[in-house]
This record gives structure tokens, C-alpha cells and sequence, in this order.
């Protein structure tokens, strides 16, 4: 095994992403290596961020096909490829292991099951809708077959047997907390990372500890969350009137 | 992974013990250190890992899948709910390894919803029965709250001093003067000052991913080392499969497959005078469907047609507001003030019963998630709302959920694990109470936001915490055990645990588990006598009722 107190993580500062509002916050800098990451914390954080798993569940096509989802639903187009957060490795570790998170809907097959009638209904949907593979399409053509699986509306035999609206919302979920476990996205977002043993002294509204992330550009998230209120709303209409607690 | 302490002993025929109490969460751990302490000789059994926090728990929301129960289980019905982390832990703890802490009681009219509202089920106890065992538990996790409460039953300072407001209570605090709501600084089990050889709480807001700190007082850490000091004895890695009955249809030992630290995995079996099952309202139920046999061919303690049956959850949506401030939402306990002004039934309102609201502060992963279910959103739009992660904070109820005999824990009929047992499958559905109460709650929670100064709000539909499944009651054709815990079938055979539930309440209901524990191992205590094992058999009376 390797000491892996020896060295510091390297991550990109700000997350290497120019709209962040943090441009210069960096979750392992010197003194946050030293104080808020405990041994254990370390050795997790480090392998996820150096040991990326080998594809060994998908095949060669279904990997493509599920790094070129990933690539819409976590974009990364703003860093070097070399800089992004590795998406569908994970996944296919997470299938290959057989490990799940403790459940599966009574109307979804298992998750290894979804996962490659999703991908064969992503490429049928591609092939149908623009005659070519998902992979090979162009962001806006991805876009739109992504937008009709996460409404039920993709076309293709696959979807017949995958209810494609629940198996979305699964999907996105896994690319997310694939994506914001990992240091990059952290920094990016202002979140000052583990905490062990030092934890946090500053704790009232608009104050923040030195070690944690500083302000530097305005950013608001007012717009896209009216935007994704009103197409909300012109789904909702009529669905659940009652506005009691939704599947 | 910590592994089960090894004691050489694997497959070999053990002495009978006293107690044997399967699952060592938030009630079983309670039950083994009273009864221990007590003089009873305790074995308990626990599926999951023996974990040491400072050294097994990372910070990191993504590692700490390892506390959840991820086992197979298949959900489904109109409304399913999502098991996993967000309902079960799995290890020595239980789900009070990972929970966050809020540690509030029941109120009176809880215990009495048939008579107060007429409907759904009184519970065969009392507040009264209760209170002194709130009281116990309460200083022996060392609660940390306010000198008053200014809500339900009368009662005096908690045990620890207060924790300080973080910011998303100020802004809850805030909302709540600006419109006349009551507040107060949660009770929380994390400790605000030393005790016995752990340190106070850091303020990390780790708390729901294990704490590395050891300030948080899950059972692991508070109960079961004192149950340990008492001479239990905590089998870690073994998840019991059969509860099994000799001739006298008794219970006399429960079986049970352990893993050892090679990964293979053997099957052993441990004999006791009284069998406690405390295995939480999935597993337990489960549990007794698995040991079906020849006169309960529906299931142990069974007669009822009631194990499985009534399964609750609370109806818990969040309502998130981006505020001008900087916020940092990650300090800090998640839950450090909250408001029950709106808990009893209020018929104006058009529903029964009612809800407490609570502030939360989710890490990342969980944010994005709410952010993905309540607005939709994925790609380049998700990842840059998530830049204003930093603005952000919300508070959601914890709301009643009418008891419903429709919805079910069950065998699942086509699935099993990973050792060949059928996985639960539960079934679940609101009702229209459930509803009706749930928006109001959000329309609430979505008025303290605006009062507090939101620039804009959204909602994420949530449930927390399980009830029910196996409820207590004072007739044997409608309830699974009596009101000490113990089974109408089977005299020696207890279940104590969040199963025993006949309504959900409007809190967070491990509090209220903990103290039914104390108060069952107290039953037993008397009931055995100066330590010595005796007759469980029923008796007429069945002991001191
Ligand atoms: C994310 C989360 C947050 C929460 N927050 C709060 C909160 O703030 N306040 C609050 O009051 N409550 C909270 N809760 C709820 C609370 O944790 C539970 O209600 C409580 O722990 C249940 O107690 P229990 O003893 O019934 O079961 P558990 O504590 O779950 O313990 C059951 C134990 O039995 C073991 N087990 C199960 N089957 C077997 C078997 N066959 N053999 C051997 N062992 C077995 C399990 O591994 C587990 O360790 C929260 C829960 C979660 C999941
Ligand atoms: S905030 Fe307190 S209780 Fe929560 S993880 Fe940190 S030290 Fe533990």
C-alpha cells in the first residue's frame, strides 16, 4: 500500500471551469490537506480521483454509447478532456460488481438489465430519429433523445420494456453523484470538502471560514430554476391537481 | 471493512443466553445494555459490521453507502418508497449511525388519535407510560436542546446545552418571526459539550455519513459499549434467517448466517430463553415471514394477519429557497431549529394531525438529486445551477401518516438475496389525509422562505422514516404484540422496534423507539426477577401489566 498522507491531491482550482464562482477555491490546498482531511477520508478520496476502473461490464459500443450520455447529461466541454471527471467508468464498476442501493422498482427489471435495454433504446431512438447511432450524434440530436426518454416519448422496441421516465431520473441521479463526489465538482461549487478533524467555526448567515470558499463573481440560479418552474408547470397541468406528494 | 471480532467459537454449539436480541440499531442496543446491566446474560445478533467511527467513517457522501442496508428489496404500489439509504442502516447502530439526530417525543394525542380525532388507532400507551423513559434515554445519549420547550407535554431542560444556530436556522429563525410562528433550537443527539470520552460536536454537517468526529450519539458509540462493558455479548456480520419454536411452541433459538472474515459464509444457531427481534419494519416482518412453519404457516406471530401490515413513512417534501447571503448549507447539523406549530389537528385546515418543520442542509450529491426531482433539470443547466449551491437553504416537514392496513411489507415471490432468502417487497400508497396534510406542509414551509427573504423557491418530494408493520395493541386479534413489546403468539418471542408503531406521529420517530425499548427491557427485568432466566410461558396475567 501506499502512504498516502505523502503527497497532496492535485485538484484544479475552481475546478478549472470558467464560470465558477470560485475561481481560486481549492479543496485540497496545503492547509486543507493538513487539517480538514483525516487518513481515511484521503485514502477514499485519492483512489477515486487516481484509480479509474477499466471498463469490464459494457461492451466496447455500450461504453461509448454511455460516455456520450454522460457527456449531455454532466457536461464537462469547458476542461481538457484529460481534466473531466470520469462518468461512465464508475457506472460500469457499480454493474459489473453487481452492487446496488438497497432497491429496485416492482416495474423495473435490475439495474444491469435497465442499463443495457437503455442503451440499445438510446441507439434505436437515434436510429429512428436522426438514422444514426446515439454516439455519433451531435449534441443538440443527443439533447433531443435524451428530452423525450426523460418524458416517455423516445422511440424504439427497448423502451417498451424499461419504464423510460423512472429509469431517467435513475440514470441522471447515478451521473450526479458520480460527478459531485468528486474534488473537482466540489471546488466548482464553493463546497469546502471533508472537514475531519477540523470542522467549521464560522457558522452565521454571509460568514465563512478562511480555509473555506470565497465569492469572487456573481452567479444567480434565479433564471434557470423560473425557466424549469414554468416547463414544470406546463407538464403538471392536470397531472396532480391535488398537489399531495408525487411518485 | 471492519470485520466481526473473531472468537473462535465459529459452528460450534453455543451456551443458551438469557436474552437473544436480533439487530443491534436504535432499539436493540438499548435493550441489550439495560438488560445486561440488569445481570441477564445478552447475545445479540447483527447483520451488518462492527464499525469504529474514528477509524472506519470517511467524510465523503459517496463512501458512505457502506452504513446503508443495500441488500435486494423490490418497492412498488402507487406511490413506492425509496428504500436504501434513506430509510435503513445496516451494522452495529443501525440506522442511528447514519440518521440526523433529531431527537424529539411524542405528544400526548399521538398516543390517542382514535379518541382525540377518531381515526386510525389509540396505542394500548400512554404519554404517562412513556415519559420517564424519554427521560432515561434522553440522558444517557446526552440530548442537546433548549432549557424550554414550548410545545406538547410540559417537561424540563434537556441534558446538554443547545447547539449554536447555523445559518440556514437563522434564515429558518427569520422567516418564522417575520411571521409569527413559534420556533426553538432542535434537541439533537450530538453532544454540545464532552461526555464520558467523546468530544463535542465540530460543526463538519457530516452527520448523515457517519461521524468521523464521534460526537454523534448513535447507539454505537453510547449504548452498545456500556452493554459491552455489562457483559453482552455483540455478534457482528451475522444476520439471523429463522426464528425457531420447539415442541411447546416457544421460542428456543434463532438461526443465523455469519460471515467470517475469509468472506465465507457458515450457519450457526443460538438458543435463548427470550428472543427479541429488533430488526426495524422491513427486516423484521421479513424475518418472521421466513420463519413460517408448521401451525403459523403465514408467518411467525401471525394469527393476526397483521404482520406486515400498516407500514407508514412520513411524508417529508423540502422547500428550497436561493437567498441573496451566502449560506454555506453543508455547516453543521442539518436540523438546528425547528417549528410544531402546526402538529395537532386544526380542522379549519382541512385535514387531521400535522407536521413539524425542519431545516435541512443536504452535501452535494443529495442537493443535485433534489434539484434533478424537483426542477427537472440535467446537463449544462443542472451543473450550473449547482454553482449556486453556496445561496441556497430549505426547510421540509415531517409529516403524520395515517396507518393503512394496504400498505405492506411482504415476501417478495420471485426474488431473493445473495443467500437464497426471499428479499421484502413493499407496497405503498398515500392516503388522502397524507396529501392534504403534505401540501399544506409545503405551503408552509414555502411562506417561511418568501418571510425569510427567497428570491425564489422550488420544491423536492421526500419520505423519511419507517413505521409500523407489526403493531402493538391491547387485543390479540388486532395488533402482533401486547403494549410491553411482547408477542400474543409466542410468550418468549418480543418485537421491539420502530415495527410496534400504531401511528407515525409528526417527528422523527427514534426517540420514541428508544424509549418503548427501555421501557420493554424494563418489563423483562422485573419480570425475570433478581437476574435469574425464568418461565416465559403466559401465565394468566403475563407478568407486572
Ligand atoms: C437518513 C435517515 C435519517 C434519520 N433521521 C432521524 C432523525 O433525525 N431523528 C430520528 O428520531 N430518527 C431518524 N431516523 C430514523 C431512525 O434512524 C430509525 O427510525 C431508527 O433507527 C429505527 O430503529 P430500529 O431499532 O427500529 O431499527 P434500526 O436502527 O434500523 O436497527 C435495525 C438493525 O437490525 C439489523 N438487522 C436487520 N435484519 C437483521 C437480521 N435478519 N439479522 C441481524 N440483524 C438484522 C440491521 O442491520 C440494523 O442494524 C432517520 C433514518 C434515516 C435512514
Ligand atoms: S456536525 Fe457534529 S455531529 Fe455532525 S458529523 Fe460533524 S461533529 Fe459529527
Amino acid at each position: 500500500m501506499s502512504r498516502p498522507s505523502a503527497e497532496r491531491l492535485r485538484i484544479p482550482k475552481g475546478g478549472g471551469t470558467p464560470a465558477t464562482p470560485y475561481p481560486d477555491f481549492d479543496v485540497a490546498a496545503p492547509d486543507k490537506w493538513a487539517l480538514d482531511w483525516d487518513e481515511k477520508t484521503r485514502r477514499v478520496v485519492r483512489q477515486r480521483v487516481e484509480e479509474v476502473p477499466r471498463y469490464r461490464f459494457f461492451s466496447i459500443d455500450e461504453a461509448r454509447t454511455m460516455e456520450a450520455i454522460c457527456a449531455r447529461i454532466l457536461p464537462q466541454d469547458d476542461r481538457p478532456p484529460a481534466e473531466r471527471v470520469p462518468l461512465a467508468p464508475w457506472i460500469d464498476e457499480r454493474l459489473y460488481d453487481g452492487a446496488g442501493d438497497g432497491y429496485r422498482y416492482e416495474d423495473m427489471p435490475g439495474d444491469r438489465e435497465a442499463y443495457r435495454l437503455a442503451l440499445r433504446g438510446c441507439d434505436e431512438s437515434a436510429s429512428q430519429l436522426h438514422g444514426q447511432a446515439f454516439a455519433v450524434l451531435g449534441p443538440a440530436s443527443q439533447d433531443e433523445v435524451l428530452g423525450r426518454v426523460a418524458v416517455g416519448e423516445a422511440p424504439g422496441d427497448a423502451w417498451a420494456h424499461l419504464p423510460a421516465i423512472r429509469f431517467f431520473k435513475e440514470l441522471v441521479g447515478e451521473i450526479v453523484a458520480t460527478y459531485y463526489a468528486h474534488p473537482t465538482a466540489w471546488a466548482e461549487i464553493g463546497f469546502s470538502g471533508p472537514a475531519s478533524p477540523r470542522g467549521h467555526i464560522r457558522l452565521d448567515l454571509d460568514r465563512h471560514d478562511p480555509w473555506e470558499a470565497t465569492e469572487r463573481r456573481p452567479h444567480s440560479s434565479v433564471d434557470i430554476v423560473r425557466r424549469a418552474l414554468e416547463r414544470k408547470h406546463q407538464d403538471d397541468d392536470g397531472a396532480h391537481a391535488s398537489g399531495g406528494p408525487t411518485r | 471493512m471492519s470485520e466481526p471480532p473473531v472468537d473462535g467459537r465459529a459452528g460450534r454449539a453455543r451456551e443458551p443466553a438469557d436474552v437473544l436480541i436480533v439487530g443491534a440499531g436504535a432499539a436493540g442496543a438499548v435493550l441489550a445494555k439495560e438488560l445486561a446491566e440488569a445481570g441477564l446474560t445478552v447475545v445479540v445478533l447483527e447483520a451488518g459490521p462492527h464499525w469504529v467511527p474514528e477509524r472506519d467513517f470517511a467524510s465523503d457522501e459517496k463512501y458512505a453507502s457502506q452504513l446503508y442496508w443495500t441488500d435486494p428489496r423490490v418497492t412498488g404500489g402507487a406511490d413506492p418508497i425509496e428504500l436504501g439509504a434513506n430509510v435503513t442502516g445496516r451494522g452495529v447502530g443501525g440506522s442511528t449511525v447514519h440518521f440526523s439526530m433529531v431527537a424529539l417525543r411524542m405528544w400526548e394525542s399521538d398516543f390517542r388519535v382514535h379518541s382525540t380525532d377518531g381515526i386510525a388507532d389509540d396505542w394500548p400507551i400512554s404519554y404517562a407510560d412513556l415519559e420517564p423513559f424519554y427521560d432515561g434515554v434522553e440522558r444517557e445519549l446526552g440530548i442537546s436542546g433548549p432549557m424550554r420547550w414550548p410545545w406538547g407535554p410540559r417537561r424540563g431542560p434537556h441534558p446538554y446545552r443547545e447547539h449554536p444556530l447555523n445559518s440556514v436556522a437563522q434564515l429558518f429563525a427569520r422567516g418564522c418571526d417575520a411571521l409569527g410562528i413559534g420556533w426553538a433550537p432542535a434537541p439533537l443527539a450530538t453532544i454540545s459539550a464532552p461526555k464520558d470520552d467523546r468530544p463535542p460536536c465540530v460543526y463538519r454537517g457530516f452527520c448523515v455519513y457517519g461521524c468521523s468526529t464521534n460526537a454523534k450519539s448513535s447507539t454505537l458509540v453510547t449504548y452498545i459499549p456500556k452493554a459491552v462493558r455489562a457483559g453482552a455479548e455483540i455478534r457482528a456480520g451475522c444476520m439471523a434467517t429463522r426464528v425457531n419454536l420447539g415442541p411447546d411452541g416457544m421460542a428456543r433459538s434463532v438461526t443465523y448466517r455469519r460471515t467470517l472474515a475469509d468472506g465465507t459464509r457458515v450457519d450457526e444457531e443460538q438458543a435463548a430463553g427470550l428472543v427479541i427481534l429488533s430488526c426495524y419494519s422491513i427486516e423484521t416482518p421479513r424475518l418472521l415471514f421466513n420463519s413460517a412453519g408448521t401451525g403459523s404457516p403465514d408467518g411467525l406471530l401471525n394469527s393476526s394477519g397483521l404482520v406486515g401490515r400498516g407500514l407508514m413513512v412520513h411524508p417529508s417534501a423540502a422547500v428550497f429557497g436561493r437567498f441573496p447571503e451566502l449560506v454555506y448549507q453543508y455547516k453543521a447539523p442539518p436540523t438546528l431549529a425547528l417549528t410544531q406549530d402546526f402538529y395537532e389537528t386544526d380542522l379549519s385546515r382541512g385535514y387531521a394531525r400535522g407536521f413539524t418543520i425542519e431545516p435541512i442542509g443536504p452535501l452535494p450529491i443529495a442537493f443535485a438529486r433534489a434539484a434533478q426531482a424537483g426542477l427537472g433539470l440535467w446537463g449544462s443547466e443542472l451543473r450550473e445551477f449547482m454553482l449556486d449551491y453556496d445561496h441556497y437553504a430549505g426547510w421540509g416537514i415531517v409529516g403524520e401518516c395515517l396507518p393503512s392496513d394496504a400498505n405492506t411489507v411482504t415476501l417478495d415471490p420471485d426474488e431473493r438475496d445473495a443467500d437464497d432468502l426471499p428479499v421484502a417487497h413493499v407496497t405503498f400508497a398515500w392516503g388522502e389525509n397524507d396529501r392534504a396534510l403534505q401540501a399544506a406542509g409545503v405551503a408552509r414551509c414555502r411562506e417561511i422562505a418568501d418571510a425569510a427573504g427567497a428570491e425564489v423557491t422550488w420544491m423536492a418530494d421526500d419520505t423519511a422514516h419507517l413505521m409500523g408493520a407489526c403493531r402493538m395493541g391491547s387485543d390479540p386479534t388486532t395488533s402482533v404484540v401486547d403494549r410491553w413489546c411482547r408477542s400474543w403468539d409466542v410468550p418468549n418471542l418480543f418485537v421491539c422496534d420502530g415495527s410496534v408503531f400504531v401511528t407515525s406521529g409528526g417527528v422523527n420517530p427514534s426517540l420514541t423507539i428508544q424509549a418503548i425499548a427501555a421501557r420493554t427491557a424494563h418489563y423483562i427485568v422485573a419480570k425475570a426477577g433478581n437476574g435469574s432466566p425464568r418461565d416465559w410461558s403466559r401465565d394468566g396475567t403475563g407478568g407486572p401489566r
